[in-house]
């Protein structure tokens, strides 16, 4: 099962190693990022942080089979660079049966994005997206650590108008 | 075109103020161009190219405090490249997005999670037993530990670049943190079992030091139910009270002060 | 002149917790004493540290998530329950400790609040660097950096020393008008320090922590037991 599909723009580390992995009990970590696993650099440093029991498999969103990490009986976390990469994976077969929740844990600041969290900064294109993967039925939280409040797309949206653009 | 040392001593201690400026959208990048800024200084003669390079240092960037040490180091190897142009002028930034991430998460999983609750819990023992010479001397021997850690990612940084990886691989921290943190909890259970005898009358129900190990046993249940640290002190304290006024009726005589 | 000097330590630990150096000196364990003997009271500040420092273990910052203010609180905490010893002239007993907890460790959170504060005042100092290196003043412009120190230095250095008073005019008060409550007080100390402990242990997250928590705590305990019953 993949009980949680997170966006960081980080990808691997301290938060999802630290907090998300022992409060989720996965024990394999899927990075679904084509320039990550273009990377050598980017795999061996991945590598070494991880720690021990806990596998992290590196490789190109395209040579993901999201189907099979679903049906594992382990929890595998899903970790994607950008908020399009997760609707990236619905057309390669994810779904919300198999991922409930779109976790949004670091999107940094670009043109055009407004701060909606301390770590969560997006912009009409990603809300958009966001909009659409709800409304096939993913459930879509903000926050960094598993110990803090959810924050939903309703309230992201009602954050993005209340917000100074820029 | 190489870094005078003492320009990379200046570097180094730069660093040191890293988070100084720590803000939510470029994180460590302002103090990381502060550290860095000494470097380029050095390695650009020309002001429009020191401009350039200084303004890439200030896009955003985030790392574990200590570990970023070496990537500081790692980014000034390949701006030597750049400045002598054997490399692109992206090369420093490719190598601190691409080792940023991972290096946090060594940094995390080894220093703030393991290294340092380790040396925490050991100086409260130490505390308990030997009074502040104790503390003193758990606190100078973290600190030669993350010094010459420190010091030492950011010269292999420096000297090697991409190949700093292999060398914080060799270190291999995960392993060490395992035993850090199982010695670290039986150091809490040390802690505990001393709290409970310090504690005296005043902590005992019935002549068994017990008030304090109920309370460890319940808000150990609570805290991995996900009971947050702040009420269940409070809640501690409030059940301690009660044991204690319990206690007294029962038995009938006062309370221990 | 006590609390002038308070609130430099704190501010101190609130600087080198985050922006400056990250050498221990901000933790509960070094900062309690320090504010004890500011105070003139290191054996009471030594009292509060352990279980101080084994609650807020786990206190880490990662990444963008901020933890409690664990210096902030421990500042106005170790000074609260000293300066209340000294009122009542008992020094720090288990009593005085438990009631400058109940004070002032809100103060954690409040800290937290504060911390964010300060990150939202840097991007202003981001925003003024960007600007100055858009003038060709690119040493001015990295200098902005040490700018981000004052801020968190002085919300420290003024709410430490305002939750010491607190808990300073609080806790005399109470125990002095109502004397049976030491007891109960005292004995809610020795229950928030087990509680401490057990943070602690939560915190290191380690493989079967419970087992070597409770296994350690046996024994010590059973140690400490015979070596008083031989005495």
């Amino acid at each position: 099962m993949i009980p949680l599909v997170r966006v960081d723009n980080r990808l691997l580390h301290g938060q999802v190693l630290e907090a998300w992995i022992p409060r989720l009990g996965a024990r394999t970590v899927v990075v679904a990022d084509d320039a990550a696993a273009g990377n050598p650099l980017a795999r061996a440093a991945m590598t070494l942080c991880l720690p021990a029991g806990v596998e992290a498999r590196i490789s190109a969103i395209a040579a993901v089979d999201f189907p099979a990490l679903a049906a594992a009986a382990a929890p595998v976390l899903v970790l994607v660079r950008e908020v399009a990469s997760v609707l990236e994976a619905t057309g390669l077969g994810l779904t919300p049966a198999m991922a409930p929740v779109v976790n949004l844990g670091n999107v940094h600041f670009a043109a055009g994005r407004r701060a909606l969290t301390p770590s969560v900064y997006l912009g009409e294109l990603e809300l958009a997206l966001l909009r659409r993967l709800a409304d096939a039925g993913f459930r879509i939280e903000a926050r960094a650590l598993p110990t803090e409040p959810p924050i939903g797309l309703t309230e992201l949206e009602r954050r993005y108008l209340a917000a100074h653009p820029g | 075109m190489t870094v005078p040392r003492r320009t990379m001593a200046r570097v180094f201690w730069r660093c040191l103020f890293l988070q100084a400026a720590w803000n939510r959208r470029g994180m460590q990048n302002l103090g990381f161009a502060y550290a860095i800024e000494p470097a380029l200084r050095a390695l650009y003669a020309d002001p429009a190219r020191r401009e350039e390079a200084l303004a890439r240092h200030l896009r955003f960037f985030n790392c574990h405090p200590y570990m970023a040490a070496a990537i500081l180091g790692g980014a000034i190897h390949h701006e030597e490249q750049v400045a002598a142009g054997a490399e692109p002028g992206g090369a420093a930034l490719d190598y601190k997005a691409t080792l940023q991430g991972p290096l946090a998460a060594v940094g995390d999983g080894f220093f703030w999670t393991a290294l340092r609750p380790f040396f925490g819990a050991v100086a409260a023992v130490g505390a308990l037993v030997a009074g502040w010479p104790a503390i003193v001397a758990a606190l100078v021997v973290y600190n030669l530990v993350h010094a010459a850690l420190r010091l030492g990612l950011f010269r292999a940084g420096y000297a090697r670049g991409d190949g700093v990886v292999s060398v914080i691989a060799r270190l291999s921290l995960p392993r060490l943190a395992g035993w850090l943190r199982a010695t670290g909890a039986l150091l809490c259970g040390v802690a505990l079992g001393i709290l409970a005898l310090r504690g005296g009358p005043g902590a005992a129900l019935a002549g068994v030091p017990a008030i304090p190990l109920v309370a460890a046993a319940a808000g150990y249940l609570a805290l991995g139910r996900g009971v947050r640290l702040l009420p269940a002190a409070y809640g501690a304290a409030a059940a301690g009270v009660g044991m204690a006024a319990l206690a007294a009726r029962f038995t009938g005589g006062g309370i221990h002060p | 002149m006590r609390y002038l000097l308070l609130g430099a330590l704190a501010g101190f630990a609130a600087v080198e917790r985050k922006g400056f150096l990250q050498a221990m000196l901000s933790r509960p364990i070094a900062l309690a004493p320090l504010a004890g003997l500011a105070l003139g009271d290191l054996r009471g500040g030594l009292f509060v540290a352990p279980p101080l420092e084994l609650l807020w273990l786990g206190a880490v910052n990662l990444g963008a998530a901020l933890p409690v203010h664990e210096s902030l609180a421990t500042a106005a905490i170790a000074a609260g329950a000293v300066l209340a010893g000294q009122a009542l002239g008992t020094g720090v007993t288990a009593a005085v400790a438990l009631g400058a907890v109940l004070v002032c460790a809100p103060l954690a959170l409040v800290g937290r609040g504060a911390d964010r504060l300060v990150e939202a005042e840097n991007e202003r100092l981001v925003a003024r660097a960007e600007a100055e290196l858009a003038c060709h003043h690119p040493r001015a412009a990295v200098r902005l950096n040490l700018l981000g120190l004052p801020l968190p230095f002085l919300l420290s250095a003024l709410l430490a020393p305002l939750g010491a008073a607190a808990a300073a005019a609080v806790v005399p008060g109470l125990l002095r008008s109502s004397p049976g409550l030491a007891g109960g007080l005292g004995a809610g100390w020795w229950a928030f320090a087990g509680l401490a402990t057990a943070g602690g242990v939560r915190a290191l997250r380690a493989r079967r922590a419970g087992a070597l928590f409770g296994v350690a705590a046996a024994v010590t305990l059973a140690v400490g037991l015979v070596a008083r019953g031989a005495a």
